[in-house]
């Protein structure tokens, strides 16, 4: 991150008028993911307290501090999807992508996020690739979908 | 909010209270005891901890009763079976995610979760399961944080939030991994933290707690003696804990009116000076250029022929002496008695000239008193709208700024007006940034519009003003738009300025250094005053002029008369009457009615050779005055020179003789704070060295001169006070051993004290508007000399740092002493953040690192005094109250090639 980027980033945050939230959300989909490191030099311009913008970091899920993948895979393994099999689905990625929770992989194609719920559950097993749900899947169909993203 | 009393059922007992209150406000007020662990009466209530419920007639589910409103004919149970099986189970939750390591914890005695426990009766641990994994964070100097202990209950986020403003922790995570952090798992010392240590004071548990205090002893151990902070004049109340006749820990006195608890991170911290090595321990005489030890009888009587030999044959105006706001009342009044009386000077005078003599003066003239016309209370709870002008709150009186922070949340319009954009121009509902030493221009600019635009209160004009017809003739022809060229500030803020503080219901202008330390101090004081006068924003609870005063007793020392104009309570040297009045009181003859020499005046006559003796008691003029350089040759000059401390400061070095002297936690009597509120300390720890308490050491070179006043403690000198000095009358030894905390004017023992000055009537009568035409500050930049430069105090430090710099963490968090600078100031000269460099004035230099800032304004370095700033500054003095004008003064900067120790260049 340069010092310009950085210099961007505060002067949209300033014209938008963005909320400590929606600065991490900004910068997530900016990046794909929050860096700590321009975070903490966001916080120094906008003399925004640290611990403040870094309680809601940590409090929700969605954030994350570690460089993702292009594609963000969340595969649900709550009691429904599991039943209904999530784990294996959980295992092909593993096997066939060398992918484990929270983990990306080396070519940045891919991160996994193991959920609790995807509040879909009448069509579990469900796993989402970025903002797309997919229903009823296994993991043969799963691996399809995967194989045919650029 | 509006008020309103209904009738409450707690446990079938009748209540009447106030309707905007919560259940456990009442019930707390009415003696009625309720558990709660994240609750503080301080503090807004989040309602957490669950341990605060209560059976509410009507509701379901029991309440928290921390955030449950009170109604009319409420019917409330806060003992029910059902509510003490439910607190047992939260109890039974809490402990079993807690370390049940009370026999070594510090907090054992003083912990609220043990407290509840034991009355509830929790033996053993139910539920088994993992524990958090919160790890102790180090990484501070002061503050230990073991979050092993910590509940989340959340109350020193809150403190640090509410109170102080800072937000340096917060939690992180959420479910069972939550814990408290400074963000991005930061030591303390690399986040805003402040260290005042509030959080510390305010954590139930033994999460967080002082490192002095480590293995030093358990709370029932300790001996727990409420006094007052030694360092600035607001004045708060703390609980020193004494074990073994040391100083372990100092807390918040909750109980206190002038801080409920709060403290800073000197009042906190700061207090390693008290077994510091320098501590003198018995009277030294040079000898051959060596101190030797000597008795106290030696001493006084070598001071007493040195006296005698000056007095006699080069007169009574040869001797000058310095007190200090350091010492109290008592103290201060002996000492100016000592020097009026026996050897028949008025060279007296202490380091309120270089503060607060030019609001002194100004307030003097125009309204007849110039101390702080409110209490703080009353600008936290009354003020709508406050200016805050030429004072960094947050650093030169923090807990008054937590005050400001309060009322803010109120909603009260906070008005901030200062050259440097200082930290609480951030809660600001207006800020305007002036140029350096334009204030008269920019306050008459704010009277030109209140006066054109009819904002003024005509009828207390008619009632309590004079001079407004002159005044008005002489502000209407005032050009509008000289405030933009000139202060570089829109009329439009100005005008907003004007309507706000003349339309509020109560306005009140807080002020300390940056409108007195100039030239043209006194005058800008006038400008404050007009303003309070024409808007009639003065003698009401809320409104006023309410100076900041410096030093823990600087109020004090001016009342007490050290000051070469004026006998104790205000009464002017030259007034046949005064001389009179005090030739009586004292029974003594022929005493002193030339005004003498002021603190600058006195260095400036021992250069020419008038002053050949000189009493130092308790500061430190080698940090504090103007032009430092010349302080020297002035020290090394002088024939004979007294010094009496508690450290061995730079002075010493010049000194003929060194009187040790006891600290305020080694002796008795009273500090008189910033809102007239006069004090006690008491003794905490006994100290088994020669010292004595400064007022018996006057007292027995007085008796050498036979000169038997009969003092046999620090009580009788204030009896005396009471009879001598009016607006103390009613401030007994027996009230003020009571732990009144009574503010003065009190003129009987049945008087409660004043709360709000200038109620009905101004001590001179009417209050005077002063014409006044702006002049520019002596030195300004020029191509010599092209930068301004201006000083001021941080935080951490106090004064000349005698004192905390005897402390460790202080020195560790401030670090190397250090300049600030501009950012393209830096860049345009190639200069980095963290590099040395050479401050040039025509009076001396300094090498100093340099941090950057962009709160400054370009062209300007800011140098805090504690760091040989005043090596630079000029002795040029506001006419009116000799007060130098420390704020401004013009410098060049060089680039500085690296040597070892920047201070041993300084000095």
């Amino acid at each position: 991150m340069s010092e310009k980027d950085v210099r961007e980033i505060v002067g949209e945050i300033k014209r938008k008028n963005l909320s400590y939230l929606e600065i991490l959300q900004y910068i997530q989909e900016k990046y794909n993911y929050v860096p700590v490191d321009l975070l903490k030099k966001i916080c120094k311009e906008l003399e925004i307290p640290k611990s403040k913008i870094f309680g809601i970091l940590t409090f929700y899920a969605q954030f994350s501090t570690q460089e993702r993948g292009k594609y963000l895979i969340r595969v649900c393994d709550g009691t429904a999807c599991h039943v209904k099999g999530g784990s294996k689905i959980i295992n092909m990625l593993k096997k066939e992508f060398d992918l484990e929770d929270g983990k990306t992989t080396a070519d940045k194609k891919f991160t996994l996020q193991i959920v609790a719920c995807l509040g879909s559950c009448f069509m579990a097993p469900v796993c989402m690739v970025n903002s797309s749900y997919y229903g009823n899947m296994d993991e043969n169909k799963f691996k399809k979908i995967l194989k045919n993203l650029k | 909010m509006s008020s309103g009393k209904i009738k409450i059922y707690i446990d079938g007992k009748l209540i009447e209270c106030d309707k905007n209150k919560t259940i456990l406000e009442v019930a707390l007020e009415n003696n009625i005891e309720i558990p709660h662990l994240c609750y503080d009466k301080r503090l807004l209530p989040n309602g957490s901890c669950r341990l605060c419920i209560v059976e509410v007639e009507g509701e379901k589910r029991p309440v928290a009763s921390c955030t449950y409103p009170v109604f009319e004919g409420m019917k409330v149970y806060t003992n029910t079976e059902k509510i003490i099986n439910f607190r047992k189970l939260t109890l039974q939750l809490i402990v079993s995610d807690h370390p049940l390591d009370c026999m070594t914890c510090e907090k054992s005695g003083d912990c609220l979760l043990e407290k509840y426990a034991y009355e509830y009766g929790i033996k053993e641990v139910k539920y088994y399961g993992e524990k958090a994994k919160r790890k102790m964070k180090d990484g501070s100097p002061f503050i230990v944080r073991d979050y092993e202990k910590c509940i989340l209950c959340g109350r020193c986020i809150k403190v640090c939030e509410e109170i102080v403003g800072v937000n340096a922790i917060d939690y992180k995570n959420r479910g069972f991994v939550t814990e408290i952090n400074s963000g991005f798992d930061e030591s303390l010392k690399d986040t805003e933290c402040l260290f005042c240590g509030n959080c510390i004071d305010i954590c139930p548990v033994g999460a967080l707690r002082e490192i002095s205090a480590e293995r030093k002893g358990r709370d029932w151990e300790y001996k727990k003696i409420k006094t007052i902070c030694p360092y600035c004049g607001v004045g708060c109340g703390i609980v020193v804990y004494v074990k073994n006749n040391e100083i372990v820990k100092i807390k918040g006195d909750k109980e206190s009116p002038v801080n409920n608890g709060f403290l800073c991170i000197k009042g906190k911290f700061g207090f390693d000076y008290v077994n510091s090595k320098d501590r003198l321990k018995k009277p030294l005489i040079k000898e051959n250029g060596n101190f030797k030890e000597v008795d106290w009888e030696k001493a006084i009587d070598f001071i007493y022929e040195k006296l005698k030999f000056y007095k006699d044959n080069y007169g009574s105006d040869s001797i000058a002496g310095l007190s200090s706001a350091k010492c109290t009342n008592e103290e201060n009044y002996i000492f100016q008695k000592f020097f009026r009386c026996v050897l028949k000077s008025n060279n007296i005078d202490h380091c309120a000239r270089l503060c607060h003599s030019s609001t002194v003066v100004g307030l003097s003239q125009t309204i007849g008193s110039a101390a702080m016309s409110n209490s703080l209370e009353e600008i936290e709870k009354y003020s709508d709208c406050i200016i805050i002008t030429g004072t960094n709150i947050t650093e030169t009186q923090p807990v008054t700024s937590y005050r400001i922070r309060k009322a803010k949340e109120r909603g009260a319009k906070i008005i901030v007006i200062d050259p440097r954009e200082i930290e609480i121009s951030k809660i600001a509902d207006i800020y305007i940034q002036p140029r350096y030493g334009t204030d008269v221009v920019l306050f008459n600019g704010i009277a030109k519009i209140i006066i054109d635009e009819k904002l003024y209160n005509e009828e207390f004009i008619k009632e309590r003003v004079e001079n407004f017809d002159e005044y008005k003739e002489f502000i209407e022809k005032f050009d509008l738009s000289l405030v933009e060229k000139i202060s570089n500030v829109k009329i439009e803020d100005l005008r907003k300025v004007a309507y706000l503080y003349s339309k509020s219901k109560a306005s009140v202008i807080i002020w300390s250094m940056g409108i007195t330390q100039h030239i043209t101090g006194t005058e800008n004081v006038f400008c404050l005053s007009n303003l309070a006068l024409l808007t009639g924003q003065i003698g009401k609870k809320g409104s006023g002029l309410a100076p900041l005063r410096g030093q823990n007793n600087v109020q004090g020392a001016c009342d007490m008369g050290c000051l070469p104009e004026f006998y104790p309570g205000y009464n002017s040297v030259n007034n046949r009457k005064t001389i009179e009045r005090f030739e009586n009181l004292w029974n003594e003859k022929n005493l002193p009615d030339k005004v003498g020499l002021t603190v600058v005046e006195i260095f400036e006559n021992i250069l020419k050779g008038k002053i050949k003796c000189l009493y130092i008691m308790g500061e430190m003029p080698l940090i504090s005055e103007p032009d430092i350089l010349h302080i020297k040759e002035a020290l090394e000059k002088v024939e004979f020179l007294i010094v009496q401390d508690i450290l061995f400061t730079e002075i010493c070095e010049y000194a003929d003789v060194i009187l040790p002297a006891l600290c305020s936690f080694e002796k008795e009597g009273t500090f008189t704070n910033t809102e007239r509120r006069v004090q006690k300390i008491t003794k905490c720890i006994g100290n088994f060295t020669c010292a004595k308490p400064d007022w018996w050491i006057i007292n027995e070179i007085a008796r050498k001169f036979g000169y038997e006043w009969g003092y046999n403690d620090v009580w009788d000198i204030l009896k005396e006070i009471n009879n001598v000095v009016e607006i103390y009358q009613g401030i007994t030894p027996e009230r003020v051993k009571n732990d009144e905390k009574i503010q003065w004017p009190c003129f009987s023992k049945e008087d409660k004290g004043t709360e709000t000055l200038h109620i009905g009537r101004f001590k001179r009568g009417k209050g005077l508007l002063k014409i006044v035409e702006y002049k520019e500050p002596f030195e300004l930049p020029d191509k010599d000399y092209p930068f301004l430069l201006t000083t001021g105090r941080i935080l951490q430090e106090y004064h000349s740092r005698t004192m905390t710099g005897k402390v460790k963490g202080i020195e560790e968090i401030v670090g190397e002493e250090f300049l600030m600078m501009n950012e393209e100031d830096a860049k345009e000269n190639n200069i980095k953040e963290g590099e040395k460099i050479k401050v040039v004035s025509r009076r001396g230099e300094v090498v100093l690192k340099v941090k950057l800032s962009k709160k400054l304004q370009k062209g300007t370095i800011f140098i805090p005094f504690h760091f040989y700033a005043n090596i630079l500054t000029h002795t040029k003095l506001d006419p009116y109250s000799k007060i130098p004008e420390f704020k401004i003064c013009s410098v060049k900067i060089k680039k500085f090639e690296k040597l070892k120790n920047s201070r041993i260049i300084n000095v």
